[in-house]
């Protein structure tokens, strides 16, 4: 089970590592950090630097794709390369899935064409831009098409993938191997659940920060 | 402010990545990534590779001390170069932070004598050997020492920290940035609601699948060489 996570200058790290977390743990799986180039790959915060193993032209058609968000989807988007990969690898995946804003890159590459799905809250508009039903649910399913809510959700949509593809009895383990009983110290996860402030602030931050990595 | 996490080979990403998502977005906080020497860090899957640019000799003091688990972590609990650097460094922190068995190190480190913390669920047992009593919860304080449970409690933990350091505004604006409404798909949320199938997985991993991990050559190991493995510790039969 080949495993590639696609990765670019500015995406959010916790986007792809928690699903990498759940994913890496089924039976034969093998995975995968890619970029356009081999290499270093800088998150969004400027202040975390992953290698990915290999580039995305040496991995044209693997089992799962998981593409993580991040403020620089819309420069990664634009540079062509990995919705190239995408539109490619999809043809042969048995899971093609994101997380975040990933789903925007989904989108772009054409394969969410009057599906489902989902990205983070403050994304709607442009993943809609390009074709795609917004959902607002935490995991959307579509087909072999799995995409995720924002950053955090990357472990509920990889534990959800994780019970379709190795049972339900697989998948309790590795929920239980990460200890997922979550108990978040304030229920202010989404856009509904905050005050009206924080999420103004917020969108206007994710704002800047995306025309930032774009620059 | 500055969050310093080391990292060290076959730690476990999600225990760093979850407490740093959300730490790391505190306005002005400043995060650097500490190894023994500079490099490439594998983690414990070895598929992933982290970059540290800040060895020991260069970290001598900070903000927040922040140490993951990962099978890794239980080489670090009898490194006393690295216990005696972090007894060295926690004397100038604010906080001090260790999730999963990251915990056990600080423990072993000797700064959780007479303390309360919280650690994996199969380290409960190991605790008290150093001092420590372990406490059935997500995450705990102990006056500046944060302590999670295993693996993904590290974000729980970060946006309880989030609060102490920023407020409750700017830790829930955190919450939301990263949408985190978590809903895991199955009600069997600790081992002893589980099916004993999914408890007999857990435990083999637990129990030795670690180590058999960390035998594993990590794929980009020929063009990065990687910091502090050691699976050659074992001899060839």
């Amino acid at each position: 089970m080949d495993i590639a996570i696609a990765l670019y200058d500015r995406f959010t790290a916790l986007d792809c590592i928690g699903p990498y977390e759940v994913l890496s743990r089924m039976p034969g799986a093998r995975v995968r950090f890619l970029a356009k180039d081999a290499g270093p790959v800088c998150t969004d915060t400027g202040m975390l630097t992953v290698l990915a193993e290999a580039s995305l032209a040496d991995v044209p058609a693997p089992d799962i794709v998981l593409v993580p968000g991040g403020p620089g989807d819309e420069k990664a988007i634009a540079d062509g390369a990995i919705t190239a990969w995408i539109a490619r690898a999809h043809e042969t995946t048995k899971w093609t899935t994101s997380v975040c804003t990933g789903s925007v890159i989904l989108a772009a590459a054409g394969i969410l064409k009057g599906l489902e799905a989902t990205t983070h809250w403050a994304s709607v508009d442009r993943l809609e831009r390009y074709g795609a039903r917004y959902t607002e649910k935490r995991v959307v399913r579509q087909g072999k098409i799995m995409t995720g809510a924002g950053v955090s959700a990357g472990i509920d949509m990889g534990l959800t993938l994780v019970a379709a593809e190795s049972g339900e009895d697989f998948a309790k383990a590795v929920q239980l191997g990460i200890e997922y009983d979550p108990q978040p110290p304030f229920d202010c996860g989404a856009p509904g659940k905050a005050p009206p402030q924080l999420v103004e602030m917020m969108r206007a931050f994710s704002n800047a920060h995306r025309a930032a990595a774009g620059a | 402010m500055k969050l310093s996490i080391l990292i060290y080979d076959g730690f476990t990403s999600l225990d760093a990545i979850g407490g740093y998502e959300v730490l790391s977005r505190i306005p002005g906080m400043e995060v650097e990534w500490v190894a023994a020497r500079r490099g490439v860090i594998a983690a414990d899957t070895r598929y992933l590779g982290v970059l540290a640019f800040r060895d020991l000799g260069e970290v001598t003091s900070t903000d927040i001390l922040y140490v993951p688990g990962g099978p890794g972590g239980v080489r670090c609990e009898t490194d006393e170069p690295l216990l005696e650097w972090i007894r060295a460094v926690d004397r100038t922190t604010t906080w001090t932070m260790g999730v999963c068995n990251g915990t056990a190190i600080l423990a072993a480190a000797g700064l959780l004598k007479g303390r309360k913390a919280t650690t994996n669920w199969f380290y409960q047992d190991r605790l008290p050997q150093w001092g420590a009593e372990f406490l059935p919860v997500r995450y705990h304080r102990d006056g500046k020492y944060i302590t999670s449970a295993g693996v993904s409690a590290s974000i729980d933990a970060g946006l309880f920290l989030c609060e102490l350091i920023a407020g409750t505004q700017i830790a829930k604006t955190i919450q939301l940035g990263v949408e985190y409404y978590p809903d895991p798909p199955f009600s069997e949320r600790t081992p002893a609601e589980a099916p004993e199938d999914a408890q007999a997985i857990i435990r083999a991993f637990d129990e030795g699948g670690g180590e058999a991990l960390l035998e594993l050559v990590p794929p980009f190991s020929g063009t990065y060489p990687v910091v502090g493995r050691q699976a050659a510790q074992k001899s060839a039969a």
